[in-house]
């Protein structure tokens, strides 16, 4: 799941090498805390939180295909 | 854009896709055309596909979402990304047309306003759009980000 949340920031943020996501497994679900260079962060938050829903949305879906529960944290 | 860029973009687009639905674990099939110029539809087929569409398509939005925000540069040129999965856009614009209509008789009929649901910028484009020659209404959005909804008053 990692590998997905990195491809998704990457593809949005203007320093891609500077990604990185780090998977914390939790008695209920798995966390996946994303850290971005400081300027991208908006690029991966987004208006009203709307890219941050997206990247969710996905990866509940993902969850339910692999019968786990993902939460995303985005760091600053 | 040249026809060689833009076959280019379309070439990443689909490479992106592809990626994205296989890491995500999801059994579907990518389909990627040019429909029109400048204009790429991201098409699926697949077992997933109820998972894709469920809750008003929120999946396939939030992968069209993605891909448009990763693609802002030609998006911001003029090319327009499209995800649509089993005919669902051109269904929901059926159901949401016949949703305006009867919403339309009834402000009408009563002169009491009718409020939406909460939709999307492109579902309540379509009420909109599907109201505007009617007489005796009219429309307007209220309400803010996820909440913003469609209204219909007597003119």
């Amino acid at each position: 799941m990692k590998e997905l949340v990195e491809l998704i920031a990457r593809s949005l943020v203007d320093h891609p090498g500077e990604v990185r996501v780090k998977e914390v497994e939790g008695p209920q679900a798995t966390v996946l805390e994303l850290r971005v260079a400081d300027g991208d962060l908006g690029k991966v938050i987004g208006k009203q939180g709307r890219t941050a829903r997206a990247l969710r949305t996905v990866l509940n879906a993902s969850g339910m295909k692999l019968k786990k529960r993902f939460v995303l944290e985005i760091l600053e | 854009m040249t026809e060689e860029n833009f076959d280019t973009l379309k070439t990443q687009v689909e490479d992106f896709v592809v990626e994205l639905i296989d890491r995500s674990s999801l059994d579907l099939k990518v389909i990627v055309t040019a429909p029109e110029p400048e204009t790429i539809e991201v098409s699926f087929q697949g077992f997933d596909l109820p998972l894709l569409l469920g809750h008003n398509a929120e999946l396939l939005d939030a992968l069209q979402y993605i891909a448009r925000r990763a693609f802002a540069q030609a998006v911001a040129d003029g090319v327009q990304i499209d995800f649509d999965a089993g005919g669902y856009r051109e269904a929901r614009r059926q159901e949401l047309d016949l949703m305006a209509q009867k919403a339309a008789e009834r402000v009408k009929l009563t002169k009491v306003p009718f409020v939406f649901d909460p939709m999307n910028a492109q579902d309540r484009r379509i009420i909109h759009t599907a109201l505007v020659d009617i007489e005796g209404i009219r429309t307007e959005s209220e309400g803010d980000g996820q909440t913003r909804r469609v209204k219909v008053l007597p003119a």
